[in-house]
């Protein structure tokens, strides 16, 4: 699920023309503004402040980057000339020029190795390389007059790294181009080009509207086209593929996409009935919108970009600031009725020799079981049951972890399985040093705990199951071991498995609500108050972590006053001259 | 030298909000009464300066005041009108009106007659007769209660504005000779405010924001503006008539112009919307005019005086009236008076290292930016006095030097008064150990006693025999000796803290004094050659001065009376000679036993462009000069021009518009304080400063109905 906040404006736009592109700045904080042919500005996302910039003499012609490998930031001017200078400088006109005698399309910056340069002739080079050479530099045309390079994109497979190019002919069909780039000098291996056309099935009229090459998460290439069909290339299988429609953008007109991260494209264009426009969040995994964000204005070829969970779009005046939520796994639910079955209009063809393996792992205990076409739940409980019973932790361990869809009685038993080999009654567990010890020799049994509670369940149904076979005193040494988990243990929890723990933690005081609150069990009130102690604490450094940015941030930019000042003002002696 | 200056800022009274407010243009004198039902009456001659005060009684209202000639008038929501004792601050005669409550009052222009609008629609009409004034009859009983009533200028018709009409009375008859209809749209409206043009014309403003013109002879409206977007409360007309100011629960101040249009013989009249001024921030209860000033008053509690053109504000903030806080310099005790009870704080001390010196705190870094004036148009006009001000004290305000406290400001007690009725004055004992105070009705007197750190504090009551109460009181240094002025006599009274007060002296002053209302009492220190001064100031500006030489007080003189009141007197120290500060910001200093009077000389524009009264004066201690204190500054006015070489004070700021004057009485210093609600000298180099922070008020106050503006003041 994709979710878009409210709509903001990051900087005013003097001219959309020459306006050229955002990009990320040394932090993931801050972009870099290229607004036009001389200015160039730092904006921080989170409060839309700018907290930088440059002007310039020289027309710029692309994007300003900024090279994480020597720290500083890369421009290209007048189409041949770059220039490299540091946050602090303030004059652009002063710092070194390097001269090209090609003419250059643009900087990728690379992560941890030079930024690579784009020739419009269709070659690249690594930026140093390509600055000591820059006199003698060869100017031969990759490319034909007829193309233009569209988008460009590097990606790295086995630690080789791989330039894309798509290129656009006049007759609108595109090429994708691939070729690996030579460590050290950055530019091509010109033996191992590989050029592909970019069509669909024969006969099909329609034509692309909007493509993206994504190639820092997925190597993928995704095109949408004029029957709202989206297709993707994956670089590293070098397949396509139909992910699905997107029937509610308008393709009449082009249609601009970005990443947002977690199996989300966003694409901007103008609505159906092209009298304003929207933006979709599309989940390419599943082939489904999964968010619509109408609006006021359709810029033709608008920039669009994610930054940092937010979404900058070019707008005619100005450019815009959209921050984003996505979520991968939680409310399907919302999902539904926004699902458009794609169908492929052209037969596949299938080579029935070939024998089929099923596309996903699986352990050798389901082999058997797959052949009765059995559900992964069903081969789950079998197949965990039967290792259960003879008592074999190992394979538990290797097994659970293969499947996804777990059924919760498996997971109550496998709870209780564990705890009967972790054995807790012999320690006391409201005793909170002596637990702390009993955790400390961390074994298998532990770890098959603690993935316990990554895997997904539905607490409706996981309850009834806790209530009926799960002791009262197994779920108090689950809580406290939870406790343990989120203060006191040295492993490390991401925020995904953190709220899971939450999660659980409250599933447990949910199902035994009613012994938690008639027993007059010492224990049972013990890990209770452990609890909201844990609880009240983590809320209480939220508070704190809240209540202290402001204030740090005051000392950054040097307006912190202590408020003790302010308290005393009801009442000061002061020496005054009278 | 520097002096340690005690910045009390937690004196915060609450504001409270005028209700109405009447003007005598013959004595040019202002009543306004407050929602505690108190009654101030305000000289506007000079200066803006309070000059009497009637305490509020709980569970009375005041709805509407008139005067005639110089007698005034109230009624209110007890259903009674009221004729005050103006010289004696109390009520003078009641007359129980028909039909309850009664919500507004008008005096015709003649000042023979009172019309009085009550809750089930009478309209009470009165007679004035030499000293009384008569019931005369009863109007037509009609439906629903009467919000306001207006004379014309004849007197022959009375104009009443009820909920959805407005009717036309002949005060002969009784009968009403016109209704007109207000309702708009079916819905239930309320005239607040009337006027009657000359012309016959009636002038309403309503609840819908209207302001509408009507023809009170055929009951036609002629014209209606729909220009408030809430209630109009309040509307003023000016004596031309050529001008109507309005407004209301919005804010807004709009002026109305008559414009004369057409050609030949055939002119007629239209009204226009003139300038709109954004002065209050709070619901405007009444308007008033005094020549070209505006006086508003409203929920805010401020008396705020303006002009135009040029834009001109004055905010006299609400303040408890002087006098309010008294000090006890031996012991460092502070007296604060507030509406109905009292307060006894001992002051901080600050740090003393080895050396002897004061520790300077050394955060003093305090941000304090100044609200700049920001002219948007969308906000509050600000006060167009402190301008002066600033410019003379800039540098003062930023190197601030704070000292370091060792001691915070402890309260000592809270006194309450006895019914919780409402204090009329009190002073502190310049030995710190006797508190008095005086309702309208009771007098008490009592002795604080704490020990070393003031952990353990207790009062008890002293007799006192002879007063039972008292418009203002004093000390003599020694603390022994206690001075009472009570309705028309000076009582002296010895006393004991262990035996009580009695009695051993009474004055009448009907010889000295015109009027029984004195503004002040003021007690020399005892001179060196043993005498000590009385001096009484009363509110018709006379001064007479007593003396006690061996074992009574005795007339002395009475001094040479002035075109305006006395602000302020003091005495200079150890000297015989009295420094009295007029409205008009004269100084003149009386020398008491050569009986001769030079006048205090300040050739400063600043000086003479002050509009606002200097509310107290004190000599300071250690040199020869005079401390003036006024709602916004203080005034520091040297005879000799040295200290100034000394300290390099930077040039005062010449105003665009005041003529250069070569700096011949260059020992002026002004430090502005907003709002200075009072000032004592502690030692030689150690004073106090009685703060009321603006937005101490204004966050007392409901907030604004009409949330637009930002505050500025």
């Amino acid at each position: 699920m994709a979710k878009l906040h409210s709509y903001y404006v990051l900087c005013p736009l003097i001219d959309q023309n020459s306006f050229l592109g955002v990009t990320q700045d040394q932090d993931d904080e801050n972009v870099i503004v290229t607004l036009g042919r001389n200015v160039v500005n730092k904006y921080r996302l989170s409060d839309q402040k700018q907290i930088g910039g440059w002007t310039s003499k020289d027309h710029l012609t692309c994007a300003v980057i900024f090279d994480k490998h020597q720290g500083a930031y890369v421009g290209v001017f007048n189409k041949n000339t770059i220039k490299i200078w540091k946050d602090d400088s303030c004059k652009l006109d002063k710092s070194k020029k390097f001269k090209f005698s090609v003419n250059i399309m643009k900087i990728i910056p690379r992560n941890h190795q030079p930024p690579l340069i784009i020739f419009e002739s269709g070659n690249c080079a690594s930026l140093p390389y390509a600055l000591d050479n820059r006199k003698t530099y060869d100017s031969k045309l990759l490319v034909k007059d007829s193309e233009t390079i569209v988008d460009t994109g590097y990606y790295n497979i086995d630690k080789t790294d791989y330039i894309c190019y798509l290129i656009k002919s006049n007759k609108s069909s595109y090429d994708i181009m691939t070729c690996p780039i030579r460590e050290e000098l950055g530019d091509m291996e010109k033996s191992k080009l590989n050029r592909i056309k970019v069509t669909r099935a024969e006969g099909n009229k329609a034509h692309i509207v909007g493509e993206l090459i994504d190639s820092d998460n997925n190597f993928t290439i995704y095109f949408i086209w004029s029957d709202a069909k989206i297709t993707e290339y994956n670089l590293l299988k070098k397949s396509w593929k139909t992910i699905g429609n997107v029937p509610w953008i308008s393709t009449a007109a082009s249609i601009s996409m970005a990443w947002m991260g977690e199996h989300h494209l966003i694409l901007f264009g103008s609505n159906t009935e092209q009298d304003g426009a929207i933006l979709v969040a599309y989940n390419s995994v599943l082939g489904v919108g999964s968010y619509k964000y109408p609006m006021k204005m359709y810029s033709e070829n608008a920039k669009l970009y994610c930054f940092n969970g937010r979404i900058i779009l070019e707008a005619s005046n100005h450019i815009g600031m959209l921050p984003y939520m996505v979520e991968v796994n939680r409310n399907l639910s919302s999902l539904l009725g926004s699902h458009e079955i794609a169908q492929d209009d052209f037969t596949e063809i299938v080579n029935w020799d070939t024998p089929v393996e099923p596309a996903f792992v699986y352990p050798v205990e389901v082999k058997d079981l797959l052949k009765f076409g059995l559900t992964e739940r069903n081969m789950c409980s079998q197949v965990v049951a039967k290792y259960v019973e003879k008592d074999d932790i190992d394979n538990v361990n290797r097994v659970i972890r293969n499947f996804v869809d777990v059924p919760e009685s498996v997971l109550v038993v496998l709870l209780n399985y564990v705890i009967k080999k972790i054995d807790p009654s012999k320690i006391n567990i409201t005793n909170h040093e002596e637990f702390i010890k009993f955790c400390c020799h961390d074994n298998q049994c532990f770890a098959l705990l603690r993935y316990l509670f990554e895997i997904a369940f539905s607490d409706a149904i996981l309850i009834p199951y806790l209530r009926n076979h799960l002791l009262l005193d197994n779920a108090l040494f689950l809580m406290t071991y939870i406790t343990y988990l989120l203060v006191d243990s040295d492993i490390f929890i991401n925020l995904h498995y953190e709220s899971k723990l939450f999660d659980w933690c409250i599933l447990l005081l949910d199902s035994f609500y009613q012994q938690n609150l008639f027993t007059k069990d010492e224990k049972v009130s013990d890990v209770l108050n452990n609890v909201q102690k844990v609880v009240g604490n983590l809320i209480h450094q939220l508070i704190a972590i809240d209540s202290t940015l402001p204030i740090l941030h005051k000392i950054a930019f040097g307006t912190y006053t202590n408020s003790k000042d302010r308290k005393a003002l009801a009442y000061t002696i002061e020496l005054v001259t009278i | 030298m520097a002096c340690k200056l005690h910045r009390v800022r937690y004196y915060n009274p609450k504001p409270v909000p005028v209700n109405c407010a009447a003007f005598s243009k013959s004595n040019k004198v202002l009543a306004l009464a407050r929602q505690d039902a108190s009654i101030e009456i305000w000289d506007l001659n000079f200066a803006p300066f309070l000059i009497k005060f009637i305490p509020g009684v709980a569970n009375t209202s005041v709805e509407a005041l008139g005067w005639i000639h110089q007698r005034l008038i109230s009624t209110g929501l007890g259903g009674a009108l009221i004729e005050w004792d103006i010289e004696k601050l109390c009520v003078k005669k009641t007359a129980i009106l028909t039909g309850y409550a009664a919500w507004c009052l008008d005096v015709n222009s003649t000042n023979s007659m009172v019309a009085v609008g009550t809750e089930q629609g009478y309209v009470n009409l009165y007679s004035v007769e030499d000293d009384d004034i008569v019931y005369k009859k009863l109007f037509d009983k009609q439906e629903g209660r009467i919000m306001c009533c207006k004379f014309d200028h004849t007197g022959n018709i009375l104009v009443t504005g009820s909920i959805d009409c407005i009717r036309v009375w002949n005060v002969e008859t009784g009968h009403a000779t016109c209704k007109m209809s207000v309702t708009w749209r079916g819905r239930e409206t309320i005239v607040w405010c009337l006027a009657v043009l000359s012309d016959g014309t009636v002038v309403s403003g309503d609840s819908f924001g209207r302001l509408a013109f009507w023809d009170s002879n055929m009951g036609d409206q002629i014209e209606s503006y729909s220009i408030h977007k809430r209630d109009i409360l309040s509307l003023v007309v000016a004596d031309d008539e050529k001008h109507i100011y309005c407004s209301g629960v919005d804010p807004v101040i709009t002026r109305f112009v008559k414009v004369d249009s057409g050609t030949g013989k055939e002119t007629s009249a239209s009204w226009v919307r003139d300038v709109q001024r954004h002065i209050h921030e709070h619901d405007v209860r009444a308007l008033l005019l005094h020549e070209n000033t505006l006086i508003s008053v409203g929920t805010d509690g401020y008396l705020t005086l303006s002009r135009h053109p040029p834009k001109w504000v004055m905010r006299i903030p609400p303040m408890i009236p002087y006098p309010r806080s008294s000090v006890s310099a031996k012991e460092k005790l502070l007296l604060l008076r507030y509406i109905n009870y009292l307060e006894v704080w001992k002051l901080g001390s600050y740090e003393v290292n080895q050396s002897g010196n004061v520790t300077l705190n050394n955060s003093t870094s305090e941000l304090k930016k100044d609200i700049k004036q920001d002219n948007s148009g969308n906000q509050l006009e600000a006060d167009s006095e402190i301008i002066v001000g600033n410019g003379f004290n800039q540098q003062n305000e930023n190197d601030k030097q704070t000292l370091k406290l060792t001691e915070q400001p402890i309260k000592l007690v809270s006194i309450q008064t006895k019914g919780k009725k409402q204090i009329k004055c009190c002073e502190l004992s310049p030995s710190g150990e006797l508190v008095v105070y005086s309702t309208d009705s009771s007098m008490r007197m009592l002795k604080l006693e704490s020990d070393e750190d003031q952990s353990n504090v207790s009062l008890t009551k002293v007799l006192i025999s002879g007063v039972t109460r008292c418009d203002r009181v004093a000390f003599t240094a020694d603390s022994r000796t206690m001075i009472v002025w009570c309705s028309g006599e000076l009582k002296i009274l010895q006393v004991d803290p262990e035996a009580g007060a009695t009695v051993v002296q009474s004055i009448t002053c009907e010889k000295y004094l015109k009027s029984k209302s004195i503004l002040h009492l003021v007690v020399s220190k005892e001179t060196p050659s043993g005498a000590i001064y009385v001096v009484v100031a009363d509110t018709q500006g006379d001064i007479a001065i007593w003396i006690k030489k061996t074992k009574k007080f005795e007339f002395y003189a009475s001094l040479p009376r002035f075109r305006c009141l006395p602000s302020a007197m003091t005495f200079k120290n150890n000297q015989e000679n009295l420094v009295v500060v007029y409205v008009d910001q004269k100084i003149l200093e009386y020398q008491l036993v050569e009986k001769k009077v030079f006048e205090g000389t300040v050739h400063r524009a600043e000086w003479h462009a002050r509009t606002s009264p200097v509310m107290s004066l004190s000599a300071h201690p250690a040199r020869d000069a005079l401390v003036m204190q006024d709602d916004v500054s203080l005034w520091v006015l040297d005879k000799n021009d040295q200290i100034d070489n000394e300290d390099h004070q930077p040039l005062p700021k010449r105003m665009p518009n005041m003529p250069y004057r070569p700096n011949i009485n260059a020992g002026l210093r002004i430090i502005p304080i907003k709002y200075l609600a009072g000032f004592h000298w502690l030692g030689d180099d150690e004073a106090v400063t009685l703060e009321v922070l603006p937005e101490n008020i204004v966050s007392q106050l409901p907030p604004p109905i009409m949330n637009t503006k930002k505050h500025v003041l």
